[in-house]
């Protein structure tokens, strides 16, 4: 059999599962992603409170989840949870804890966007009656967005990467299912080639919607 | 100016303190209904403390500021008076506007959506009725016909013109300037000061800090002169820049005027 038989053959094999295992990873990302957008804008506003007890609980939060390796983390989570009464799935377990993961690094990312905003920006919006929080989300937020849409996508991207570490909880996401694969058909290089590929083409859909995003802010603000 | 008469805004016993350094000692002053107040002095003087102090963009060290029926009151007295301040302060801000001198119009939004945006949001004024009157307030200030542009793609003087509109839009009784004119090119000076002679003709309240001392003479009905944190003069334009009573002022004015 010719290298390229042989490359084809255990394709054959692992592509079914892997593309299982994509399904998984897939979701996982976007779950997780969710989650951290709506955390991670909540911390990060947090962060910019007035109030100096809550701008303590969000940056505890994000040390946190920023200072322990992810590998702990999801362990953590995957023995503590059920310790705590909560017996949820592997699957659930892994978007929790990679959700609150990306939530932190989404708050930092939102903060420095903030931060590079002048202050007369706020002052503007303040000294005619607005809010705090709309003043964030109407005027504020939309011309971070020029600034952090680059950094969430670097992020994003990471977050469908650190999901392989799932697999040690015993998720069915890609990286299990690659090890699953490998056991069928003994083909290690083979196998991590394709699955290489997959994520990589996981990671292609969110440059390519980040790239949309980036054009449509670059025709709307000038 | 009859003593009968209520001021829209009064301050009173007024300090304010940046850590150490105090910038405003003690302020007394009164403003009346379509009075023209002009703030002079040098720079430091701590006049933009001063305006910024009336709609509580910096919080006030000590004293009180009483715009309508609302209060302000220096935090160092007690630090409950944070709470009700930030309550009054909304109060405030729907009728007090503020001009500021780099214009801080929004640049992700066009010149008619920075006029109506706070009409619609704060106010709930419904879009169709914001935008008619935002257009009439651009038409005032010469802008209409650049309603759909960004204010990146505006000269400083067309930007300042559309931020006084946008502070128009909110029907203020009171509205502070700051400088507005200093960031300007000079050729775009004139314009942005026609707006605001028209304005003070209608009769708006209007307190300016300004170092166009030509508008301060002209178009005012009264000028403050601070220094070192006090009011030093408050009068007439005739009687502070004729006969100054302090020492202060008179210097100040031979310096500006020898420049
Ligand atoms: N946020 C701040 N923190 C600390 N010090 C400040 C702050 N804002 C202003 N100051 C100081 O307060 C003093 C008065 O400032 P202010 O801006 O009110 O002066 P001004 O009269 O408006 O001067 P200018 O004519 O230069 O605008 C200055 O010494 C300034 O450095
Ligand atoms: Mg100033």
């Amino acid at each position: 059999m010719s290298f390229f038989d042989e490359f084809i053959h255990v394709a054959e094999i692992a592509l079914p599962l892997l593309l299982q295992g994509l399904g998984a990873t897939a979701a996982i990302s976007v779950l997780s992603i969710i989650i951290a957008m709506i955390l991670g804008s909540a911390v990060g506003y947090m962060c910019l409170s007035a109030n100096k007890a809550v701008e303590l609980i969000a940056r505890a939060f994000i040390k946190i989840f920023r200072c322990t390796p992810f590998m702990v983390q999801v362990y953590l989570a995957y023995y503590g949870l059920p310790a705590l009464g909560l017996n949820v799935s592997a699957f659930s377990t892994g978007v929790i804890i990679l959700g609150l993961y990306t939530a932190a690094y989404t708050a930092v990312i939102l903060e420095s966007g903030v931060s590079a905003i002048p202050k007369g920006q706020f002052e503007a919006a303040y000294a005619m009656g607005m809010s705090r929080f709309s003043t964030m989300v109407r005027i504020i937020f939309p011309q971070t967005l020029k600034i952090i849409v680059p950094s969430l996508t670097g992020q994003f991207v990471q977050t469908v990467k650190d999901s392989s570490i799932l697999s040690i909880i015993t998720v069915a996401e890609m990286t299990m299912m690659t090890k699953e694969a490998i056991g069928i058909t003994f083909s290690p290089l083979f196998v991590y080639i394709c699955a290489g590929v997959l994520y990589w083409a996981l990671n292609l859909v969110i440059e390519f919607a980040s790239k949309g995003i980036e054009k449509h802010n670059n025709r709307v603000a000038i | 100016m009859t003593e009968s008469r209520t001021p829209v805004i009064s301050v009173r016993n007024m300090a304010k303190n940046y850590g150490e350094l105090k910038v405003l000692r003690k302020i007394d002053i009164d403003i009346y209904k379509g009075e023209v107040v002009s703030v002079i002095g040098p720079s430091g003087s701590g006049k933009s403390t001063f305006l910024r102090c009336l709609n509580y963009l910096e919080e006030l060290t000590s004293g009180e500021i009483v715009i309508h029926d609302q209060t302000l009151k220096g935090i160092d007295e007690d630090k409950r008076h944070k709470k009700q301040n930030d309550k009054a302060a909304r109060e405030i801000r729907k009728n007090v506007g503020m001009v500021f001198q780099q214009f801080n119009l929004w640049p992700h939004k066009t010149v008619l959506e920075n006029v109506t945006e706070c009409p619609v949001q704060v106010k709930k004024v419904n879009k169709e009725d914001a935008k008619a009157k935002a257009m009439e307030l651009l038409k005032k200030v010469g802008m209409d016909g650049k309603a759909n542009a960004y204010p990146t793609q505006l000269s400083g003087g067309q930007q300042q013109r559309v931020a006084i509109a946008r502070t128009l839009a909110m029907e203020p009784e009171v509205i502070l300037f700051d400088e507005p004119t200093s960031a300007l090119d000079p050729e775009f000076v004139g314009e942005v000061l026609n707006v605001m002679k028209d304005l003070a003709e209608a009769g708006m309240t209007m307190i300016v800090v300004t170092h166009e001392m030509g508008f301060a003479a002209e178009v005012s009905d009264r000028v403050c002169f601070m220094d070192g944190g006090y009011v030093i003069e408050d009068g007439t334009p005739e009687e502070v820049f004729k006969n100054p009573k302090s020492e202060r002022a008179k210097q100040f004015f031979s310096k500006i005027l020898n420049v």
